[in-house]
């Protein structure tokens, strides 16, 4: 069986496409087997709403009369990156608020700013000819900004550890509250219904695929940093943190319900970002592919009170023993946190399946793959002459 | 018959120095076990979990109320914002009551405040910044 993407958007079109969720075809392909599956199903939706620290947005405010050029800037007192031109900024997800803002960040503001409220715009600048406004406080919010994307260098990560604590005292981690002496293990990926477990050689995802990013429509832009293929597999997918897609979508359309500031506690403040990926049904091994369950993807046991970059795996456990509330850890019952919402993974599945069924979204062939083999470098400290 | 009930008691600086566990114990044969408990000569407030005759209790609330010292009872005071709560499951495994569970069919995660002792374990550990504490 082969199927292109011109015959699936041709189907798209009339309305005459099949489009299943990831976990709708488990049952399917259990029923009538890959073959069967593969000839009935056009598309597989996928989603994911967890973590996604690398993340953030370019915003432009438009010029004032007289013009500054920002050489420092805050939204809602949070510090915006402004080393390009002299409107344009960055304002990073997990930037803190200066001052008391252990609660509050970049994120928020991204959420703020999706919610429609009014964000206080503070820059200062040196003054020049061109530019001669040397400060400026104003109000600003997502209707007044020219442009305002989300673009988010890291996200979206093929699987992920499984953070437990062996130590006496209860760390506070990006992995959540881990209490000491593994009392409990935390875990955060969608499993079965995630992305780039699906598609776990990015056969369909490369640059230019289009996605659901945070409630609207968006687009891979690049691999994610961290892109990594070394990691051994287990059932056809990576046991650990693997690949990972740089995404780009307007902020303008997106919504509050896929984009979620969080403020981690003792750690800082992160974003949760709502992505699903249309994986078209090309071939049998693609079907195959995305039928994938819980059962059959393993993640690593790391001890986080181990603060080294070397930190062994104690175990490898699968989603569907994460999901069940427990693990077994060294002879010992240990209770399970995800930190990804499942619920939420399926609500962007089950929304991306209408648009398609719907007619309102086309699926992508790559405009350039993603790379085939990519390992991740450590930082050393070396000396100039080292690398010269 | 015997009752479980938790409770919250506010001090003034006037009667913060009111020995009010040993009078519930001694006086009215009440247990409470202290859930949480911050009083200075400026006043503050004790969560209490009392377990006593329904009789005994009533008489101990009206001691206590006389003596000045507000008290209420609580029951939903950890509450969670159903909008951004987004059913991650972090509050799963640091609950020590077990007022989380997942719910296999949905995986959302329900939470039952009848469980729930007022430690805020939830509260430190929701990102989403979905649980709150209500004292009132």
């Amino acid at each position: 069986m082969k199927r292109s993407y011109e015959e699936i958007n041709d189907k798209l079109s009339k309305g005459d496409a099949v489009v299943m969720t990831a976990e709708e075809v488990i049952g399917l392909v259990d029923s009538v087997g890959v073959e069967q599956a593969a000839a009935e199903v056009d598309v597989v939706t996928t989603g994911t709403f967890g973590a996604m620290c690398s993340s953030g947005a370019f915003l432009n405010f438009g010029h004032s009369d007289p013009p500054i050029k920002m050489g420092k800037l805050w939204l809602n007192d949070v510090p915006a990156y402004t080393g390009i031109a002299a409107v344009d900024c960055y304002i990073g997800a997990t930037e803190m608020m200066e001052g008391d803002g252990e609660d509050y960040g970049g994120a928020h503001v991204i959420e703020d700013l999706i919610a429609g409220k009014a964000v206080k715009l503070r820059a200062e600048s040196m003054g020049s000819d061109c530019y001669p406004r040397k400060e400026i406080e104003t109000f600003v919010s997502l209707d007044t900004l020219n442009e305002a994307y989300m673009f988010n260098p890291r996200n979206a990560y093929q699987n992920y550890a499984v953070g437990v604590n062996s130590s006496p005292r209860t760390l506070f981690t990006y992995m959540g509250k881990l209490l000491p002496r593994y009392k409990n293990a935390t875990y955060s990926s969608a499993g079965q219904l995630s992305p780039l477990l699906n598609d776990p050689e990015c056969r369909t995802i490369g640059l230019g695929t289009r996605i659901f990013l945070g409630g609207n429509e968006g687009y891979v832009s690049w691999q994610g940093t961290q892109y990594n293929t070394s990691h051994p597999t287990k059932n056809g997918v990576p046991v650990g943190n693997s690949r990972t897609l740089a995404v780009i979508g307007d902020l303008k359309g997106m919504s509050t319900d896929y984009v979620r500031a969080l403020s981690v506690h003792k750690y800082g403040i992160s974003i949760a970002v709502g992505i699903g990926i249309p994986i078209p049904v090309l071939d049998e091994d693609i079907m195959r592919a995305c039928a994938i369950r819980d059962e059959e993807i393993y993640a690593p046991v790391i001890d986080y009170s181990v603060q080294s970059r070397r930190r062994k795996t104690l175990a490898e456990v699968s989603y569907a023993d994460l999901r069940s509330g427990s693990i077994e850890l060294f002879d010992r019952k240990v209770k399970t946190s995800s930190l990804s919402s499942y619920p939420k993974a399926k609500a962007i599945a089950d929304e991306l399946k209408a648009w398609l069924d719907e007619g309102r979204f086309e699926i992508s062939r790559p405009v350039a793959p993603l790379p085939a083999e990519s390992k991740v470098k450590p930082l050393n400290i070396s000396t100039r002459e080292e690398l010269e | 018959m015997t009752v479980r009930k938790k409770y919250l008691l506010a001090f003034t600086p006037e009667n913060a120095n009111l020995p009010v566990i040993a009078v519930l114990v001694q006086k009215f044969g009440i247990i409470p076990n202290i859930m949480q408990a911050k009083v200075n000569e400026r006043g503050g407030r004790l969560v209490l979990d009392i377990e006593g005759d329904t009789e005994s209790l009533e008489k101990a609330k009206a001691y206590i109320l006389e003596q000045g010292v507000e008290m209420r009872e609580l029951d939903r005071h950890v509450f969670r914002d159903e909008w951004r709560c987004i059913h991650c499951g972090a509050c799963v495994s640091i609950c020590p009551t077990d007022a989380f569970h997942v719910d296999m069919d949905s995986y959302e995660v329900r939470f039952n405040p009848e469980k729930c002792i007022a430690c805020e374990a939830c509260i430190q550990a929701c990102s989403p910044k979905a649980m709150k504490l209500e004292l009132w």
